[in-house]
């Protein structure tokens, strides 16, 4: 049984996500409890990811086709997940804002995300205000990441953050801001909680927040 | 007669590798498609001949190929002050400054913070008065005008501070080009003279891979038919916007590039266009956009290959350093991204003054690179083989033993014979000892205060002023 989970860990170490989803199916069908699957096995694979990277052993594309056979396990194990009652990490809403059709940025942030834990609610590029409120009255997100690639896009992060104020919804969830021209400084000026620089910090700072 | 080390004749090697990246951009235009976001570029290729299905266009190969044949081989990029007209005629290789960054290193603090319009300002003024800079840009945006106005005042920032020819990017919407336009028009009499002496022109960026923006491509539209030369810019990464081998990023790329020159010219036949690109890579071990590795230094000299392969001329990155501060790093990689580019013949370098990949300004990084930019005009520069050069008359006369230090001929032609360093130590060791032992950060700091305090831009008569003003104060409203 821990071999099994061990597999997991190492399946997805490699990205390798066919594999995942036989071994998570598998460890399913043994009865092995779906938290201990997701903790023992998903986690601590994409840990061993995460802290690979960090030493430089593992590039960012490697680490990207980990955290879609994490996304493909957790795709799986999310039934078993619910019926159970563990929760995911949380709710994320994120979008490129409006007048923005950049995305590769936010994307990555959306995958590494996943491959967290989080479950993501992508609106897309070119977000309006009245999409982020509206997707923040449904989905009731712990998170809500927005990103700009431009200098006369980034603005449109305050006008968002404004709506989402007039709406009174500000205060029920956390918001993270990136993008190549975004700094710590405007973060905090736009009215956001946080800021990433990278979509690996993008983890540490969603983890940070929502714990 | 005149002997140049500018390699632009190697490239007939090149001949049948280049027509592969052809052969496979004309398959992708035809077979994968272009998403053009422009409900108006796709009816102007669909009216063509393009198949368009929602928003992806296919193309096929004869309307690149006659759309080609259109576009003009050679054209100039005029100054407003008349004193620096830059033909674009496959001898020289101009340099602009690089753009356009959201960032400046306080020349005061050091510390980073957001550009603003004075930056805009007093990079125009430090390049107009630097011999080897060519061509000014709103190098960095300047996030205090309104966004409705940035585009009219970055470019106002230009044309007061130097008499310069000036490039625009990052230009969003037909409304932000009719206001450049417009202003250009304010200057030179009107918008018939700004078409025959176009005083700046604009480069559209693509968005990697294989699609066009709306507005940016609705400005390239209006430019276009206002006579603007424009250059078309994809910056394809490798491992990101385009597979991680090389020549599939030149490909796509070179899609990009093709699809827009089509475009403009069934809109606009003649349109004076720059085959551009900046392509780059990431490093692998952050994701970060790199831009002076060995392979995008690759890319960016090969973008200058395509162009002369297909007869255009070109504007290529280079240059922005990944360094974070002016120095060894910063002066070595931008070095060696401007000698290989310059080599194989581009028209015109962008990319002087900037650090962190094009994000961020140093005022002290310009004058470093202009220095390497003169010292590589003069290395690529023709050098004269005719009868009176080889001075045997002089050698025969002295003979062997001879001394030439004190030679009536040294001093009459030394000063073209030979160039100076702006900035470079050449001292004696005692002689650098004595005046302060400077590094050349530290000179380049020097230069810019020097610059700051006397340079003045050649003045605009009043009334121009007033028309510039008026249509800037009208455009900036929101």
């Amino acid at each position: 049984m821990a071999d099994n989970l061990e597999s997991i860990a190492t399946s997805l170490y490699e990205g390798d996500y066919a594999a995942v989803a036989s071994l998570v199916q598998k460890a399913v069908d043994q009865g092995l409890s779906p938290e201990k699957i997701l903790q023992e096995g998903l986690i601590a694979g994409m840990d061993r990811v995460g802290r690979d990277f960090k030493e430089g052993i593992l590039f960012v594309p490697e680490v990207l086709i980990s955290a879609r056979a994490m996304h493909t396990g957790m795709e799986l194990l999310r039934p078993f997940l619910a019926k159970s009652g563990v929760k995911s990490a949380g709710k994320c809403v994120i979008g490129s804002v409006q007048g923005d059709l950049h995305d590769i940025g936010k994307n990555l942030v959306k995958m590494m995300l996943e491959g967290a834990g989080y479950e993501l609610i992508d609106l897309g590029t070119d977000v309006k205000p009245e999409a982020f409120v509206a997707a923040v009255r449904e989905h009731k997100p712990k998170l809500v990441g927005m990103s700009a690639l431009l200098t006369t896009t980034m603005v449109n992060m305050k006008v968002i953050i404004e709506a989402l104020q007039a709406a009174g919804l500000r205060q029920s969830t956390k918001i993270i801001v990136g993008g190549a021209p975004v700094t710590e400084g405007f973060a905090r000026d736009c009215g956001a909680d946080s800021y990433a620089s990278n979509a690996a910090s993008a983890v540490d700072v969603a983890r940070a927040l929502t714990a | 007669m005149a002997s140049t080390l500018r390699l632009v004749e190697g490239q007939r090697t090149d001949e049948n590798l280049l027509t592969k990246v052809h052969t496979h951009s004309l398959d992708l235009l035809e077979n994968c498609g272009i998403r053009f976001h422009s409900q108006k570029a796709r009816q102007i290729l669909q009216e063509a001949g393009a198949q368009v299905s929602g928003e992806i266009v296919k193309i096929p190969a004869r309307l690149v190929e006659s759309a080609l044949k259109k576009a003009p081989h050679e054209f100039t990029l005029f100054a407003r002050d008349g004193k620096h007209d830059l033909p674009i005629d496959g001898q020289h290789t101009y340099y602009s400054q690089d753009g356009c960054a959201a960032h400046t290193l306080d020349f005061e603090t050091g510390l980073r913070r957001q550009s603003t319009k004075a930056d805009v300002e007093k990079m125009a003024l430090i390049s107009d008065a630097l011999e080897a800079v060519d061509i000014i840009t709103p190098t960095v945006s300047a996030a205090d005008s309104s966004v409705a106005g940035r585009a009219i005042q970055e470019l106002e920032a230009c044309f007061v501070n130097s008499g310069k020819h000036v490039v625009t990017e990052s230009v969003t919407s037909a409304r932000d080009a009719r206001a450049q336009i417009e202003l250009g028009a304010a200057i030179v009499g009107g918008e018939q003279a700004l078409r025959q002496k176009p005083i700046f022109c604009n480069f559209v960026c693509t968005i990697s891979p294989l699609t066009q923006d709306a507005g940016g491509i609705e400005a390239a539209l209006e430019f276009a038919a206002a006579g603007i030369p424009m250059g078309i810019y994809p910056m394809a990464t490798t491992g990101v916007t385009s597979p991680v081998t090389l020549p599939a990023n030149l490909a796509v790329d070179n899609t990009e590039v093709l699809s827009v020159i089509t475009l403009l010219q069934i809109a606009s036949p003649g349109a004076k266009l720059f085959y551009s690109g900046g392509p780059a890579t990431i490093d692998l071990r952050t994701g970060a956009y790199t831009a002076t590795s060995p392979e995008a230094i690759w890319l960016r000299t090969m973008v200058a290959k395509m162009a002369n392969f297909y007869e255009l001329p070109s504007m290529v990155g280079a240059g922005a350093t990944s360094a974070k501060l002016p120095g060894a790093q910063s002066a070595w990689e931008n070095a060696l991204s401007y000698l290989p580019t310059s080599m194989a013949g581009a028209d015109v370098l962008f990319g002087v003054g900037l650090l962190d990949g094009s994000n961020l300004l140093t005022y002290e990084q310009i004058i470093l690179d202009a220095e390497v930019a003169a010292l590589i005009k003069r290395l690529l520069a023709p050098v004269s083989f005719e009868e009176e050069a080889f001075s045997s008359d002089l050698i025969k006369e002295l003979g062997p033993g001879g001394v030439y230090l004190d030679q009536i001929h040294t001093v009459k032609n030394m000063r073209k014979a030979l160039s100076l360093p702006l900035i470079s130590d050449r001292d004696s060791y005692d002689g650098w000892a004595d005046k302060g032992r400077i590094d050349s950060v530290s000179a380049a700091r020097a230069k810019v205060k020097e610059i700051l305090a006397s340079h003045q831009a050649p003045p605009l008569p009043d009334n121009v002023h007033k028309e510039m003003n008026k249509l800037v104060a009208a455009y900036s409203k929101e």
